[in-house]
Protein backbone atom coordinates (compact mmCIF):
# COMPACT_ATOMS: atom_id res chain seq x y z
CA UNK A 1 0.00 0.00 0.00
CA UNK A 2 1.28 3.41 -0.86
CA UNK A 3 0.43 6.55 1.02
CA UNK A 4 1.61 9.88 -0.19
CA UNK A 5 2.65 13.01 1.59
CA UNK A 6 1.93 13.42 5.27
CA UNK A 7 -1.61 12.11 5.14
CA UNK A 8 -0.74 8.80 6.66
CA UNK A 9 -3.50 7.87 9.03
CA UNK A 10 -6.86 8.69 7.59
CA UNK A 11 -5.53 9.77 4.23
CA UNK A 12 -6.22 6.29 3.05
CA UNK A 13 -9.91 6.98 2.97
CA UNK A 14 -9.48 9.32 0.05
CA UNK A 15 -7.63 6.74 -1.95
CA UNK A 16 -10.14 4.14 -1.00
CA UNK A 17 -13.07 6.28 -2.05
CA UNK A 18 -15.00 4.85 0.81
CA UNK A 19 -17.22 7.81 1.56
CA UNK A 20 -20.89 7.07 1.52
CA UNK A 21 -20.36 3.38 2.20
CA UNK A 22 -23.26 1.30 3.57
CA UNK A 23 -24.41 2.12 7.05
CA UNK A 24 -22.83 0.55 10.07
CA UNK A 25 -25.90 -1.49 10.80
CA UNK A 26 -26.22 -2.92 7.32
CA UNK A 27 -25.96 -6.68 6.97
CA UNK A 28 -23.54 -6.63 4.07
CA UNK A 29 -20.34 -4.90 5.02
CA UNK A 30 -17.68 -4.39 2.37
CA UNK A 31 -14.39 -6.00 3.17
CA UNK A 32 -11.69 -3.43 3.84
CA UNK A 33 -8.98 -3.07 1.23
CA UNK A 34 -5.78 -4.95 1.95
CA UNK A 35 -3.68 -3.23 4.57
CA UNK A 36 -6.52 -1.25 6.05
CA UNK A 37 -8.86 -1.35 9.01
CA UNK A 38 -12.39 -0.10 8.43
CA UNK A 39 -13.78 2.52 10.77
CA UNK A 40 -17.23 4.07 10.79
CA UNK A 41 -17.56 7.81 11.29
CA UNK A 42 -20.97 8.71 12.63
CA UNK A 43 -22.34 12.19 13.21
CA UNK A 44 -25.32 12.25 15.56
CA UNK A 45 -27.55 15.09 16.61
CA UNK A 46 -26.71 14.70 20.29
CA UNK A 47 -23.45 13.99 22.14
CA UNK A 48 -22.94 10.34 23.05
CA UNK A 49 -21.99 9.66 26.70
CA UNK A 50 -21.92 13.42 27.17
CA UNK A 51 -18.87 13.78 24.93
CA UNK A 52 -18.49 15.58 21.65
CA UNK A 53 -16.30 12.86 20.19
CA UNK A 54 -16.01 9.27 21.40
CA UNK A 55 -14.58 6.09 19.98
CA UNK A 56 -16.58 2.89 20.36
CA UNK A 57 -13.90 0.25 20.06
CA UNK A 58 -15.31 -2.81 18.39
CA UNK A 59 -14.16 -5.59 16.17
CA UNK A 60 -14.96 -9.06 14.93
CA UNK A 61 -18.66 -9.86 14.93
CA UNK A 62 -19.44 -6.51 16.52
CA UNK A 63 -18.41 -4.74 13.35
CA UNK A 64 -15.96 -1.92 12.83
CA UNK A 65 -15.04 0.59 15.49
CA UNK A 66 -17.11 3.75 15.39
CA UNK A 67 -15.99 7.34 15.82
CA UNK A 68 -19.11 9.11 17.06
CA UNK A 69 -19.25 12.89 16.86
CA UNK A 70 -21.99 15.26 17.83
CA UNK A 71 -23.04 17.75 15.23
CA UNK A 72 -21.27 20.53 17.10
CA UNK A 73 -18.08 18.53 17.54
CA UNK A 74 -17.91 17.24 13.98
CA UNK A 75 -14.89 19.19 12.84
CA UNK A 76 -11.90 18.00 10.81
CA UNK A 77 -9.67 18.75 13.79
CA UNK A 78 -11.63 16.43 16.07
CA UNK A 79 -11.91 13.70 13.48
CA UNK A 80 -8.18 13.86 12.83
CA UNK A 81 -7.52 13.60 16.56
CA UNK A 82 -9.90 10.66 16.87
CA UNK A 83 -8.25 8.87 13.96
CA UNK A 84 -4.79 9.38 15.44
CA UNK A 85 -5.96 8.11 18.82
CA UNK A 86 -7.64 5.09 17.30
CA UNK A 87 -4.45 4.35 15.37
CA UNK A 88 -2.57 4.26 18.67
CA UNK A 89 -5.25 2.01 20.16
CA UNK A 90 -4.90 -0.36 17.21
CA UNK A 91 -1.16 -0.42 17.72
CA UNK A 92 -1.64 -1.16 21.41
CA UNK A 93 -4.44 -3.72 21.33
CA UNK A 94 -4.12 -5.12 17.83
CA UNK A 95 -6.33 -4.53 14.84
CA UNK A 96 -8.83 -7.19 15.91
CA UNK A 97 -9.27 -5.52 19.28
CA UNK A 98 -9.18 -6.80 22.82
CA UNK A 99 -12.89 -6.38 23.41
CA UNK A 100 -15.20 -3.44 23.50
CA UNK A 101 -14.02 -0.14 24.86
CA UNK A 102 -15.17 3.44 25.20
CA UNK A 103 -12.68 6.23 24.57
CA UNK A 104 -13.09 9.95 24.26
CA UNK A 105 -11.48 12.84 22.48
CA UNK A 106 -11.62 15.95 24.62
CA UNK A 107 -13.26 18.93 22.95
CA UNK A 108 -10.04 20.94 23.20
CA UNK A 109 -8.02 18.41 21.27
CA UNK A 110 -7.11 18.98 17.65
CA UNK A 111 -5.56 16.41 15.37
CA UNK A 112 -2.51 16.46 13.11
CA UNK A 113 -2.64 19.23 10.53
CA UNK A 114 -1.60 16.74 7.88
CA UNK A 115 -4.90 14.91 8.34
CA UNK A 116 -7.18 17.89 8.14
CA UNK A 117 -7.77 17.78 4.41
CA UNK A 118 -8.70 14.14 4.45
CA UNK A 119 -10.79 14.64 7.56
CA UNK A 120 -12.62 17.50 5.88
CA UNK A 121 -13.42 15.28 2.92
CA UNK A 122 -14.60 12.53 5.19
CA UNK A 123 -16.97 14.82 7.04
CA UNK A 124 -18.29 16.12 3.76
CA UNK A 125 -19.15 12.56 2.88
CA UNK A 126 -20.84 12.06 6.23
CA UNK A 127 -22.94 15.17 5.87
CA UNK A 128 -24.19 14.09 2.48
CA UNK A 129 -25.09 10.58 3.62
CA UNK A 130 -28.55 9.47 4.57
CA UNK A 131 -29.49 8.87 8.18
CA UNK A 132 -28.95 5.30 9.36
CA UNK A 133 -29.21 3.46 12.63
CA UNK A 134 -25.85 2.66 14.16
CA UNK A 135 -25.88 -0.05 16.86
CA UNK A 136 -25.15 1.49 20.22
CA UNK A 137 -25.45 5.00 18.83
CA UNK A 138 -28.84 5.43 17.26
CA UNK A 139 -29.70 7.57 14.27
CA UNK A 140 -26.69 9.16 12.62
CA UNK A 141 -25.18 9.99 9.29
CA UNK A 142 -22.24 7.73 8.58
CA UNK A 143 -19.30 7.18 6.32
CA UNK A 144 -16.55 4.62 6.23
CA UNK A 145 -12.89 5.48 6.50
CA UNK A 146 -9.83 3.31 6.71
CA UNK A 147 -6.79 3.31 8.95
CA UNK A 148 -3.53 1.50 8.21
CA UNK A 149 -3.50 -2.00 9.63
CA UNK A 150 -0.58 -3.68 11.36
CA UNK A 151 1.11 -4.55 8.08
CA UNK A 152 0.68 -1.08 6.68
CA UNK A 153 1.95 0.50 9.88
CA UNK A 154 5.01 -1.72 9.74
CA UNK A 155 5.55 -0.63 6.16
CA UNK A 156 5.28 3.03 7.14
CA UNK A 157 7.65 2.41 10.01
CA UNK A 158 10.13 0.68 7.73
CA UNK A 159 10.08 3.62 5.37
CA UNK A 160 10.54 6.08 8.24
CA UNK A 161 7.22 7.75 7.60
CA UNK A 162 5.25 6.96 10.72
CA UNK A 163 6.01 5.36 14.03
CA UNK A 164 3.78 4.74 17.00
CA UNK A 165 5.39 3.78 20.23
CA UNK A 166 4.33 3.76 23.85
CA UNK A 167 5.50 6.82 25.67
CA UNK A 168 8.27 6.07 28.15
CA UNK A 169 7.09 6.49 31.71
CA UNK B 1 -17.64 -30.96 69.06
CA UNK B 2 -18.25 -33.59 66.47
CA UNK B 3 -19.55 -32.42 63.17
CA UNK B 4 -21.12 -35.74 62.30
CA UNK B 5 -23.20 -36.16 65.35
CA UNK B 6 -25.50 -39.14 65.17
CA UNK B 7 -29.03 -38.98 66.43
CA UNK B 8 -29.06 -41.59 69.13
CA UNK B 9 -31.35 -39.49 71.27
CA UNK B 10 -34.92 -40.75 71.08
CA UNK B 11 -36.26 -37.41 70.02
CA UNK B 12 -34.08 -37.48 66.97
CA UNK B 13 -35.52 -40.74 65.81
CA UNK B 14 -38.96 -39.39 66.44
CA UNK B 15 -38.14 -36.32 64.47
CA UNK B 16 -36.96 -38.37 61.59
CA UNK B 17 -40.18 -40.26 61.51
CA UNK B 18 -42.26 -37.17 61.84
CA UNK B 19 -40.21 -35.54 59.16
CA UNK B 20 -40.94 -38.49 56.96
CA UNK B 21 -44.60 -37.78 57.25
CA UNK B 22 -44.04 -34.16 56.46
CA UNK B 23 -41.51 -34.30 53.73
CA UNK B 24 -41.62 -37.57 51.93
CA UNK B 25 -43.60 -36.19 49.05
CA UNK B 26 -41.65 -32.97 48.63
CA UNK B 27 -38.45 -33.03 50.62
CA UNK B 28 -36.79 -30.17 48.79
CA UNK B 29 -39.67 -27.75 48.82
CA UNK B 30 -38.28 -24.31 49.75
CA UNK B 31 -41.29 -23.48 51.85
CA UNK B 32 -41.16 -25.66 54.89
CA UNK B 33 -44.86 -25.81 55.45
CA UNK B 34 -46.67 -28.39 53.40
CA UNK B 35 -49.89 -27.19 51.84
CA UNK B 36 -52.93 -27.46 54.03
CA UNK B 37 -54.53 -29.95 51.71
CA UNK B 38 -51.61 -32.39 51.80
CA UNK B 39 -52.70 -35.40 53.82
CA UNK B 40 -50.34 -37.07 56.26
CA UNK B 41 -50.03 -40.84 56.20
CA UNK B 42 -53.53 -42.21 56.36
CA UNK B 43 -54.45 -43.65 59.76
CA UNK B 44 -55.02 -47.36 59.67
CA UNK B 45 -58.47 -48.00 61.08
CA UNK B 46 -58.94 -51.59 62.16
CA UNK B 47 -62.48 -51.15 63.46
CA UNK B 48 -64.70 -48.90 65.53
CA UNK B 49 -62.72 -47.44 68.37
CA UNK B 50 -59.51 -49.16 67.36
CA UNK B 51 -56.71 -47.88 65.29
CA UNK B 52 -53.29 -49.15 64.26
CA UNK B 53 -50.54 -46.61 64.78
CA UNK B 54 -48.18 -45.83 61.98
CA UNK B 55 -44.50 -46.56 62.66
CA UNK B 56 -43.87 -42.85 62.99
CA UNK B 57 -46.63 -42.47 65.53
CA UNK B 58 -45.37 -45.44 67.49
CA UNK B 59 -41.91 -43.97 67.62
CA UNK B 60 -43.24 -40.64 68.80
CA UNK B 61 -45.19 -42.32 71.59
CA UNK B 62 -42.18 -44.41 72.55
CA UNK B 63 -40.07 -41.31 72.72
CA UNK B 64 -42.66 -39.52 74.81
CA UNK B 65 -42.79 -42.44 77.23
CA UNK B 66 -39.04 -42.56 77.50
CA UNK B 67 -38.88 -38.86 78.23
CA UNK B 68 -41.65 -39.10 80.81
CA UNK B 69 -39.82 -41.90 82.58
CA UNK B 70 -36.92 -39.52 82.85
CA UNK B 71 -39.09 -36.77 84.27
CA UNK B 72 -39.65 -34.75 81.11
CA UNK B 73 -43.33 -34.86 80.21
CA UNK B 74 -43.18 -32.24 77.50
CA UNK B 75 -43.85 -34.51 74.60
CA UNK B 76 -46.18 -36.86 76.42
CA UNK B 77 -48.38 -34.03 77.61
CA UNK B 78 -48.56 -32.69 74.15
CA UNK B 79 -49.54 -36.03 72.67
CA UNK B 80 -52.08 -36.68 75.39
CA UNK B 81 -53.95 -33.46 74.90
CA UNK B 82 -53.59 -32.89 71.22
CA UNK B 83 -56.69 -33.55 69.21
CA UNK B 84 -55.03 -35.93 66.84
CA UNK B 85 -52.51 -37.58 69.12
CA UNK B 86 -54.64 -38.23 72.19
CA UNK B 87 -56.23 -41.66 72.47
CA UNK B 88 -59.59 -40.17 73.34
CA UNK B 89 -59.48 -38.07 70.25
CA UNK B 90 -58.51 -41.09 68.22
CA UNK B 91 -61.48 -43.03 69.50
CA UNK B 92 -63.80 -40.19 68.75
CA UNK B 93 -62.24 -39.79 65.40
CA UNK B 94 -62.61 -43.44 64.57
CA UNK B 95 -66.16 -43.59 65.83
CA UNK B 96 -67.32 -40.54 64.02
CA UNK B 97 -68.50 -41.30 60.56
CA UNK B 98 -68.70 -37.71 59.43
CA UNK B 99 -65.28 -36.52 60.52
CA UNK B 100 -63.27 -35.62 63.59
CA UNK B 101 -65.05 -34.54 66.73
CA UNK B 102 -62.12 -33.32 68.73
CA UNK B 103 -61.03 -29.70 68.76
CA UNK B 104 -57.67 -29.35 67.09
CA UNK B 105 -54.91 -27.54 68.88
CA UNK B 106 -53.81 -24.25 67.48
CA UNK B 107 -50.38 -23.95 66.00
CA UNK B 108 -47.55 -23.53 68.43
CA UNK B 109 -45.66 -20.33 67.74
CA UNK B 110 -41.95 -20.44 67.03
CA UNK B 111 -41.19 -18.97 70.39
CA UNK B 112 -42.21 -22.25 71.91
CA UNK B 113 -44.92 -20.67 74.00
CA UNK B 114 -48.23 -22.41 73.65
CA UNK B 115 -51.36 -20.54 72.84
CA UNK B 116 -54.44 -20.60 75.00
CA UNK B 117 -54.42 -23.62 77.21
CA UNK B 118 -52.77 -26.05 74.88
CA UNK B 119 -49.57 -28.00 75.20
CA UNK B 120 -46.75 -28.06 75.60
CA UNK B 121 -47.13 -27.28 79.27
CA UNK B 122 -43.43 -27.48 79.82
CA UNK B 123 -41.41 -24.65 78.32
CA UNK B 124 -39.35 -25.70 75.37
CA UNK B 125 -35.77 -25.07 76.31
CA UNK B 126 -32.42 -26.44 75.27
CA UNK B 127 -32.61 -28.62 78.34
CA UNK B 128 -35.77 -30.34 77.22
CA UNK B 129 -35.10 -30.44 73.51
CA UNK B 130 -31.87 -30.62 71.55
CA UNK B 131 -30.54 -27.30 70.45
CA UNK B 132 -29.47 -26.54 66.90
CA UNK B 133 -26.20 -24.81 66.26
CA UNK B 134 -24.05 -23.49 63.46
CA UNK B 135 -21.17 -25.85 62.75
CA UNK B 136 -19.36 -23.68 60.22
CA UNK B 137 -20.15 -20.90 57.83
CA UNK B 138 -18.47 -18.82 55.18
CA UNK B 139 -19.44 -15.89 53.00
CA UNK B 140 -17.21 -14.79 50.15
CA UNK B 141 -17.40 -12.06 47.53
CA UNK B 142 -16.03 -12.34 44.01
CA UNK B 143 -15.51 -9.91 41.14
CA UNK B 144 -14.91 -10.44 37.47
CA UNK B 145 -14.68 -7.25 35.49
CA UNK B 146 -17.94 -5.36 35.76
CA UNK B 147 -19.77 -8.24 37.46
CA UNK B 148 -19.73 -9.60 40.98
CA UNK B 149 -20.98 -12.60 42.89
CA UNK B 150 -21.43 -13.73 46.47
CA UNK B 151 -21.54 -17.24 47.85
CA UNK B 152 -22.59 -18.02 51.39
CA UNK B 153 -22.42 -21.50 52.88
CA UNK B 154 -23.56 -22.60 56.32
CA UNK B 155 -23.25 -26.04 57.83
CA UNK B 156 -25.54 -26.62 60.76
CA UNK B 157 -26.84 -29.18 63.18
CA UNK B 158 -30.59 -29.09 63.09
CA UNK B 159 -33.51 -29.64 60.81
CA UNK B 160 -33.82 -26.25 59.22
CA UNK B 161 -31.64 -23.25 58.45
CA UNK B 162 -32.14 -19.73 57.19
CA UNK B 163 -29.52 -17.40 55.71
CA UNK B 164 -29.71 -13.66 55.15
CA UNK B 165 -26.90 -12.43 52.90
CA UNK B 166 -26.27 -8.70 52.84
CA UNK B 167 -24.19 -7.17 50.09
CA UNK B 168 -23.39 -3.76 48.65
CA UNK B 169 -20.65 -2.11 46.61
CA UNK B 170 -18.93 1.24 46.47
CA UNK B 171 -16.56 2.81 44.02
CA UNK B 172 -13.11 4.16 44.79
CA UNK B 173 -14.60 7.56 45.60
CA UNK B 174 -16.95 6.14 48.17
CA UNK B 175 -20.02 6.44 46.00
CA UNK B 176 -22.60 3.69 46.19
CA UNK B 177 -22.60 1.46 43.13
CA UNK B 178 -24.96 -1.25 44.38
CA UNK B 179 -27.11 -0.29 47.37
CA UNK B 180 -27.44 -2.55 50.37
CA UNK B 181 -29.39 -5.63 49.40
CA UNK B 182 -30.49 -8.61 51.49
CA UNK B 183 -31.03 -11.99 49.90
CA UNK B 184 -32.67 -14.69 52.01
CA UNK B 185 -32.60 -18.43 51.62
CA UNK B 186 -33.98 -21.33 53.65
CA UNK B 187 -33.74 -25.09 53.50
CA UNK B 188 -33.96 -28.46 55.21
CA UNK B 189 -30.96 -30.34 56.43
CA UNK B 190 -30.03 -33.07 54.05
CA UNK B 191 -29.19 -35.18 57.04
CA UNK B 192 -32.74 -35.02 58.28
CA UNK B 193 -34.14 -35.79 54.88
CA UNK B 194 -31.74 -38.67 54.61
CA UNK B 195 -33.34 -40.21 57.67
CA UNK B 196 -36.71 -40.37 56.02
CA UNK B 197 -36.13 -43.43 53.91
CA UNK B 198 -34.41 -45.51 56.52
CA UNK B 199 -35.44 -44.98 60.08
CA UNK B 200 -32.96 -47.51 61.39
CA UNK B 201 -29.97 -45.69 60.01
CA UNK B 202 -28.13 -43.19 62.10
CA UNK B 203 -29.16 -39.63 61.36
CA UNK B 204 -26.65 -36.85 61.39
CA UNK B 205 -29.05 -33.94 61.17
CA UNK B 206 -26.15 -32.14 59.64
CA UNK B 207 -27.34 -29.73 56.98
CA UNK B 208 -25.66 -27.46 54.50
CA UNK B 209 -27.37 -24.45 53.01
CA UNK B 210 -25.74 -22.69 50.05
CA UNK B 211 -26.87 -19.23 49.00
CA UNK B 212 -25.36 -18.11 45.70
CA UNK B 213 -25.87 -14.61 44.35
CA UNK B 214 -24.70 -14.10 40.80
CA UNK B 215 -24.62 -11.34 38.21
CA UNK B 216 -24.22 -8.34 40.46
CA UNK B 217 -23.74 -5.64 37.86
CA UNK B 218 -21.30 -2.87 38.74
CA UNK B 219 -21.60 -0.99 35.46
CA UNK B 220 -17.86 -0.46 35.50
CA UNK B 221 -14.88 -2.77 35.41
CA UNK B 222 -12.53 -1.06 37.84
CA UNK B 223 -12.48 0.68 41.18
CA UNK B 224 -15.44 -1.17 42.70
CA UNK B 225 -15.35 -2.98 46.03
CA UNK B 226 -18.04 -5.54 46.72
CA UNK B 227 -18.81 -6.24 50.37
CA UNK B 228 -20.87 -9.14 51.68
CA UNK B 229 -21.80 -10.59 55.05
CA UNK B 230 -24.36 -13.08 56.28
CA UNK B 231 -26.49 -14.00 59.26
CA UNK B 232 -27.46 -17.63 59.68
CA UNK B 233 -30.08 -19.34 61.84
CA UNK B 234 -30.61 -23.02 62.47
CA UNK B 235 -33.32 -24.79 64.42
CA UNK B 236 -35.27 -27.97 64.91
CA UNK B 237 -38.74 -28.48 63.61
CA UNK B 238 -41.39 -31.12 64.21
CA UNK B 239 -44.43 -31.12 61.96
CA UNK B 240 -47.57 -32.02 63.91
CA UNK B 241 -50.52 -33.24 61.86
CA UNK B 242 -53.88 -31.95 63.06
CA UNK B 243 -57.41 -31.96 61.80
CA UNK B 244 -59.45 -28.92 61.10
CA UNK B 245 -62.74 -29.43 62.93
CA UNK B 246 -64.89 -27.55 60.51
CA UNK B 247 -63.25 -28.20 57.23
CA UNK B 248 -62.25 -31.74 58.17
CA UNK B 249 -58.95 -31.22 56.41
CA UNK B 250 -55.50 -32.09 57.53
CA UNK B 251 -53.23 -29.31 58.69
CA UNK B 252 -49.65 -29.23 59.70
CA UNK B 253 -48.58 -27.33 62.74
CA UNK B 254 -44.90 -26.84 63.17
CA UNK B 255 -43.31 -27.33 66.55
CA UNK B 256 -40.06 -25.42 66.38
CA UNK B 257 -37.33 -24.97 68.94
CA UNK B 258 -33.62 -24.79 69.56
CA UNK B 259 -32.75 -21.72 67.53
CA UNK B 260 -29.14 -20.76 67.22
CA UNK B 261 -27.39 -18.21 65.08
CA UNK B 262 -24.06 -17.44 63.49
CA UNK B 263 -22.64 -14.48 61.61
CA UNK B 264 -20.12 -14.14 58.81
CA UNK B 265 -18.13 -10.95 59.01
CA UNK B 266 -17.89 -8.65 56.00
CA UNK B 267 -15.86 -10.04 53.13
CA UNK B 268 -14.61 -7.69 50.42
CA UNK B 269 -13.59 -8.16 46.81
CA UNK B 270 -12.35 -5.50 44.39
CA UNK B 271 -12.25 -5.50 40.63
CA UNK B 272 -8.98 -3.65 40.75
CA UNK B 273 -7.84 -0.06 40.84
CA UNK B 274 -8.63 2.29 38.00
CA UNK B 275 -5.89 4.05 36.07
CA UNK B 276 -5.07 7.66 36.81
CA UNK B 277 -8.25 9.65 36.61
CA UNK B 278 -8.43 12.62 34.32
CA UNK B 279 -8.64 15.53 36.71
CA UNK B 280 -7.55 18.44 34.58
CA UNK B 281 -6.77 18.89 30.98
CA UNK B 282 -3.13 19.34 30.00
CA UNK B 283 -1.78 22.84 30.05
CA UNK B 284 -1.89 22.97 26.30
CA UNK B 285 -5.52 22.09 26.34
CA UNK B 286 -4.89 19.32 23.90
CA UNK B 287 -4.10 15.66 24.13
CA UNK B 288 -2.06 15.76 20.94
CA UNK B 289 1.17 17.67 21.22
CA UNK B 290 2.42 18.21 17.73
CA UNK B 291 5.26 20.50 18.61
CA UNK B 292 6.89 19.63 21.88
CA UNK B 293 9.11 22.70 21.70
CA UNK B 294 6.26 25.14 21.74
CA UNK B 295 3.66 23.30 23.71
CA UNK B 296 4.12 21.52 27.00
CA UNK B 297 1.42 19.46 28.56
CA UNK B 298 3.21 19.43 31.88
CA UNK B 299 3.60 15.71 31.70
CA UNK B 300 7.33 15.76 31.06
CA UNK B 301 8.07 14.62 27.57
CA UNK B 302 11.01 12.35 27.12
CA UNK B 303 13.97 14.63 26.28
CA UNK B 304 16.00 11.82 24.87
CA UNK B 305 13.28 10.80 22.51
CA UNK B 306 12.51 14.33 21.46
CA UNK B 307 16.18 15.23 21.10
CA UNK B 308 16.81 12.26 18.91
CA UNK B 309 13.96 13.07 16.62
CA UNK B 310 14.61 14.22 13.11
CA UNK B 311 14.04 18.00 12.91
CA UNK B 312 11.93 17.32 9.85
CA UNK B 313 9.68 15.07 11.84
CA UNK B 314 6.73 16.02 13.95
CA UNK B 315 6.00 14.43 17.28
CA UNK B 316 2.57 14.00 18.75
CA UNK B 317 1.63 12.85 22.18
CA UNK B 318 -1.51 10.80 22.22
CA UNK B 319 -3.17 10.28 25.55
CA UNK B 320 -5.74 7.54 25.43
CA UNK B 321 -8.66 8.34 27.68
CA UNK B 322 -11.03 5.51 28.46
CA UNK B 323 -14.19 5.09 30.51
CA UNK B 324 -15.31 1.89 32.20
CA UNK B 325 -18.61 3.18 33.49
CA UNK B 326 -20.43 4.44 30.46
CA UNK B 327 -18.80 7.83 30.35
CA UNK B 328 -19.26 8.92 33.95
CA UNK B 329 -15.55 8.82 34.69
CA UNK B 330 -12.61 9.05 32.34
CA UNK B 331 -9.10 7.80 32.88
CA UNK B 332 -5.81 8.26 31.06
CA UNK B 333 -5.00 4.62 30.41
CA UNK B 334 -2.04 4.99 28.09
CA UNK B 335 0.21 7.49 26.35
CA UNK B 336 1.69 7.02 22.92
CA UNK B 337 4.01 9.05 20.77
CA UNK B 338 3.37 9.38 17.09
CA UNK B 339 6.17 10.54 14.88
CA UNK B 340 5.65 11.69 11.32
CA UNK B 341 8.46 12.45 8.95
Amino acid sequence: MRMHGNTLVIGALVAAGALGAPAAGAQQQPAPPPGRVAVIVAVADQPLFGQGTVILRRGGALGPSVIVMSREAATPEHLAAAAATLAAILERDGDAGAGEGLFRIADSVVGPAAELVAARHALAGVNSASIDTVPGVGAARTARIYLPDRTARADLRARGKLTLQRRPQ
Amino acid sequence: MSIHRTCRHPVVAALALAMAAACADAPTRPDARPPAADPPPAPLVAGPGARVLTPAESAIHATAAAWAAGGNRTLQDFLATDALWSESARSAFAAASGGPSAVPAPPIPPSGAAETGVPPTVPITPETFPRAYIVASSTQAFTNGAAGAVTSIVTYYGVRAHTDVTYSSNDDRGQVVNPKTIVSNEGYSEGAIGCLSNTTASCTFLGSLVTPIANINFGRSCGVTLSASAHHRAWFQLPIPLVDQILTRWHWYLLEWGWNTGDDQVANASNGPCPTEVVTQPVCGTQLIYDATTCDDGGGDNPALLGAADPQCTLWLIQIEQSYDGGRTWYVVDSWIEQRC
